[in-house]
């Protein structure tokens, strides 16, 4: 049986990274069952907005969990605005994760509040002695891009605007790369994962793909969060939210 | 001193008034790690069918205030997948065992009940909320007659097990419905299913979910479900499972005196994995404050 945390935990920081984005760091019990990919459900105890807000993990460190979260409704704007020293129900760590194979060169791809969880994936892999270029992509201002920098090999931006990096989309970049990756991790939204999956089928450099869908229990009990794989839909809590590129189906 | 607190459902007797609702607790292997299921009344399973369900297109999770909206479509593996993989976890726990049963014509439903023929469970439960096929999609449980003639299929297939019937709140008359029930020879009634709603996206200018409409579930709906337990509970005399937005001990005493034998607790489960526990706790709690020897004797009190 897994061993999840489900307690109230301490928020030690929240605060705003980004116009809409807050990094908020929570004092946990243990977390080294918690992996690169899987997410947490945070509660907010507010009558009215009954469902917990599934968030991926963005980094760890000892017994502090950092997740970076969008303000994009009401739960998420609650959210922000909670100080230091308040307490949250947190359950976790959720889902599979990111499987860390034996790849000696790999390229992270991220696009805008699909970023955070590549980080501590980034960090993950560089331990395992791997070779790590970061593909983040953004709309205007990038985020934890100078994080990625203390890990990652190499790091490139591009923006949709232009305002930092290569104007346009992050694929491109990649695209005219000349690495020869042996895999390729990506989360973001869906049109960068679908484009990834071409490339990934072009190429045949593996792909996983890390993803998100409405959730309601985020333990697969209510079957809410799904994706279409084969022919059948399968739960993003349980069976992901890390998922191989070549196993969805895209066209849904 | 000890407080009674078991009910009893069409002579099976349930430890204490709490159960689970179907379709939010799966097949209660998620929240062992939580809860302590033989402290549960029963668990009523997710919804069964005879073959294989692939559900609705996602999203099919959609919030509202203080309640959300689902369009699962009944998502799952078949009876025989879960007859196999589910039923025996759950023949570990001393608490009794709900299946819940759906289908899209009569002969679903009687194949998904003979399924079970020989498995060791303690009551069907059965959905008629799915729609009818051969009555161009309407919903088995939104006309007395068909209602009827549903329940007395299953009944006549159930063997010894007591068959529950599951009413839809989206009729004009609830009392109605249940009185086919009854008629067809249904063992006790759970009320009520989920109402029909829908959330817009304004900025995308569509629906959220992917079925465009769903069923709401939470404390939004509860009067509306207490009302309901309270005018059928008054019209036919089987017992009830009363359901519909209870998350709280006190949401459950109110079921309980408009007249339900159980209360089963389902969209709580995702808000607070405890809620089951807690609303049992809560319960007793309340019978010691208030000298209450047996459940049984705040039942259908509100005249």
């Amino acid at each position: 049986m897994k061993e999840f945390f489900f307690e109230h935990a301490e928020i030690i920081e929240n605060k705003s990274i980004s116009r809409e984005i807050f990094s908020m760091k929570i004092r946990m019990g243990d977390l080294k069952n918690a992996r690169a990919g899987q997410f947490v459900m945070v509660y907010l105890e507010k009558g009215e907005m009954l469902l917990p807000r599934p968030i991926s993990i963005c980094d760890i460190d000892s017994n502090t969990l950092e997740i970076v979260y969008q303000v994009v409704g009401k739960g998420t704007k609650v959210m922000s605005e909670m100080l230091p020293g308040q307490c949250l129900k947190i359950l976790g760590p959720l889902g599979n994760g990111f499987k860390i194979e034996t790849g000696q060169r790999v390229a992270l791809v991220g696009g805008g509040i699909g970023v955070p969880p590549l980080f501590l994936l980034a960090k993950t892999l560089v331990a395992n002695g791997m070779k790590v270029n970061a593909y983040l992509g953004f709309r205007t201002a990038p985020i934890l891009a100078e994080r990625f920098q203390t890990v990652a090999e190499n790091v490139f931006i591009a923006t949709e605007d232009g305002s930092v990096g290569h104007r346009g989309f992050i694929t491109e970049i990649l695209q005219s790369s000349n690495e020869k990756y042996d895999e390729i991790f990506a989360c973001g939204p869906l049109p960068l994962l679908r484009a990834l999956a071409e490339f990934s089928q072009a190429t045949e450099i593996p792909c996983q793909v890390c993803m998100e869908e409405r959730m309601a229990c985020g333990l697969g009990t209510c079957v809410g969060c799904v994706v279409r794989v084969g022919e059948s839909y399968v739960r993003i809590c349980t069976e992901g939210p890390v998922f191989s590129a070549n196993e969805v189906n895209w066209n849904e | 001193m000890s407080r009674k607190l078991s009910v009893n459902i069409a002579g099976v007797e349930l430890k204490n008034p709490i159960v689970t609702a179907s379709g939010t607790f799966g097949s209660g292997k998620e929240y062992a790690q939580f809860i302590d299921l033989n402290r549960l009344g029963a668990i009523t399973v997710k919804g069964v069918s005879h073959e294989p369900w692939q559900g609705n297109p996602p999203p099919r999770i959609a919030e509202t205030h203080g309640g959300m909206l689902n369009a699962v479509g009944l998502q799952n593996p078949g009876a025989k997948d879960f007859i196999e993989k589910d039923l025996p976890f759950l023949k570990n726990f001393d608490t009794k065992i709900i299946v819940n049963l759906c289908g899209r014509t009569i002969e679903d439903y009687i194949a998904v009940t003979q399924d079970f023929s020989n498995a060791a469970i303690d009551f069907f439960e059965l959905n008629i909320s799915c729609p009818n096929i051969k009555a161009g999609g309407m919903s088995f449980g939104t006309e007395r007659k068909s209602a009827e003639e549903v329940t007395r299929a299953v009944k006549k297939h159930a063997g010894k097990t007591p068959v529950i019937v599951k009413l839809s709140p989206n009729v004009t008359d609830i009392v109605s419905i249940a009185k086919g029930a009854e008629a067809g020879g249904a063992d006790g009634l759970c009320l009520i299913n989920t109402l029909l709603g829908m959330k817009i996206d304004i900025h995308k200018k569509k629906p959220i979910l992917g079925n465009k409409v769903g069923g709401l579930s939470g404390p939004a709906i509860k009067p509306v479900a207490v009302r309901m337990v309270y005018q059928v509970a008054k019209a036919v005399s089987l017992p009830i499972i009363g359901t519909g937005g209870a998350a709280t001990w006190e949401d459950a005493i109110e079921f309980i005196m408009a007249g339900a034998t159980a209360v089963s607790v389902g969209t709580a489960n995702f808000s607070n994995p405890r809620a089951t526990i807690e609303m049992l706790d809560g319960i007793i709690a309340y019978m010691e404050n208030n000298d209450i020897k047996n459940i049984n004797e705040i039942r259908g009190i509100i005249e």
